[in-house]
């Protein structure tokens, strides 16, 4: 049954970063802050949005680097002032559908490791 | 005795899927191993035998042999007859990678000295047929299927993966898998994402190929699989189906009668996309546009985006021989258009049997993981 349910998700083999991506960054140890990525890849650049949804943070950088597998996006916060992201991370397990990222989330002047996983 | 066969069967049980064979064998290790039949496993998606050998301390060590499908095989002159339990034979193989008991099957040697091969040793078969002319149907037009009162199919392509036509000669194994890593770049024009992905999955032996999990061939691959491809025309209906011997007996459909293809953007992506075929003259265009992500549409990994679209070429220059062209146009994975093919050759009087690729799979891990 497990196996039943499993395959609907379907493998996606295409760009590894398609898709909506669930994790949660840490700006203090003990905090966890739930985000969702999506990204889209259109051919020739990456188009996405942090957090989708009346809050969410259209992606003004994202770039995958092909030689390391590593992943720097930026954006910024929709408050009246907005605080500028940054991240930096690796992409690993890239044959699996559940891929990961793993790195470092900056948000203004916070700061923590995040991770998120491809749904 | 019985703790031992219990021990066995297990040890054995991985075996028993459908994966790539440079995944779980090392070409690099060969082995010879004589002994006695103790099992001969018929079956799909891979043929095993598993043979007792006494090793160099007296022990008996049972071993499994792993060969490709029936289909296969029985192309190669094999059949469920061809060995019985309590042969004594002789096998040349590959080591399982994982240092088990296990090796892929190349040869085995029966003690009457008769030697069947792994179609990948054995010569390719030949046809009788090899005078006659290229088929017609009654209008002039060329048959690419089976004409009345024939049997047969399409299969031994004489490329093992989709090479762009001026890359010159690049080696590879049957899988596709480079012999020199540092061709990567000269398979196809990539963009970096895709050489990146491209050789990632090189360097892992396609362990990830959505084909072990029983994933359709979509695209060219449908004309490299190992167990061959009938093509049946429907002049009548205006349309025509590709016939898979591998995945599980999948189809592909391609519209013959002059409908206009929808946009990419208004098509349903699926893994054999949508198809519309006309003839210039000896040679049927098919384009195909709307694949979905979650196939490869090449035997080696070459990565492709649902921007894909193809053009594809089919001719058959005399009756053994069928001509496949393909242009892959996908602006997300590609820097240009580019252009490969391969010729297959006519599998004579022999229908492709049934074949379902999940049958005894017990890589229930691996799916699930996709």
């Amino acid at each position: 049954m497990v196996y039943l349910a499993a395959l609907p998700a379907g493998a996606q083999e295409g760009f590894p970063l398609n898709g909506s991506w669930h994790g949660e960054w840490s700006p203090t140890p003990s905090q966890k802050v739930p985000i969702l990525i999506y990204m889209k890849w259109d051919t020739k650049n990456i188009t996405g949005t942090i957090n989708p949804g009346a809050k969410g943070m259209p992606l003004k950088v994202a770039t995958l680097d092909p030689s390391k597998w590593t992943v720097h996006l930026e954006a910024d916060t929709k408050d009246a002032t907005p605080v500028h992201i940054v991240v930096d991370g690796k992409l690993d397990n890239l044959g699996s559908y559940n891929r990961t990222i793993t790195g470092t989330w900056t948000q203004g002047t916070m700061k923590g490791d995040f991770k998120v996983t491809r749904d | 005795m019985k703790t031992f066969v219990s021990g066995m069967v297990l040890a054995a049980l991985p075996l028993l899927a459908h994966h790539s064979f440079s995944a779980e064998y090392d070409e690099k290790k060969p082995v010879t191993l004589k002994g006695t039949v103790s099992k001969f496993d018929w079956s799909n998606p891979h043929v095993f035998f598993y043979l007792d050998v006494t090793d160099s301390s007296g022990k008996i060590v049972n071993w499994a042999l792993e060969w490709e499908s029936r289909i296969e095989l029985k192309r190669a002159g094999w059949s469920q007859d061809s060995l019985k339990v309590g042969d004594t034979v002789t096998v040349e193989g590959s080591l399982a990678r994982d240092g088990s008991k296990q090796a892929e099957g190349k040869s085995v040697t029966l003690a009457s000295g008769k030697k069947l091969s792994s179609p990948n040793e054995a010569q390719a078969p030949k046809s009788n047929a090899a005078a006659k002319p290229t088929p017609k149907w009654p209008d002039g037009q060329v048959r690419l299927g089976i004409g009345p009162g024939e049997l047969g199919y399409w299969a031994s392509p004489s490329a093992a993966s989709l090479v762009e036509n001026t890359a010159g000669n690049i080696r590879m194994n049957r899988e596709g898998i480079l012999a020199n890593i540092a061709d990567a770049g000269k398979v196809a024009p990539f963009q970096p994402w895709a050489k990146g992905l491209y050789e990632y999955r090189q360097r892992n032996l396609l362990k990830d190929d959505p084909m072990a999990s029983c994933l359709p061939p979509g695209g060219p691959r449908q004309f490299q699989v190992a167990n061959g491809v009938e093509i049946l025309e429907q002049p009548e209906r205006k349309r025509m189906f590709v016939m898979s011997g591998g995945g599980n007996r999948n189809w592909r459909l391609i519209y013959m009668d002059g409908r206009e293809q929808p946009k990419l953007e208004d098509a349903t992506s699926t893994y054999f996309g949508d198809a519309v075929g006309k003839w210039d003259g000896a040679t049927l265009v098919v384009n195909t546009l709307g694949f979905n992500e979650r196939f490869w549409f090449s035997n080696g990994g070459l990565p492709h985006t649902e921007a894909l679209k193809l053009t594809e070429r089919f001719s058959r220059p005399d009756f053994n021989t069928l001509k496949y062209e393909v242009t892959v146009d996908d602006p997300g994975a590609y820097t240009r258009p580019w252009t490969g093919g391969w010729t297959l050759r006519w599998v004579p009087d022999q229908e492709i049997e049934e074949y379902f690729c999940d049958d005894y799979n017990r890589d229930q891990e691996h799916a699930e993981g996709k």
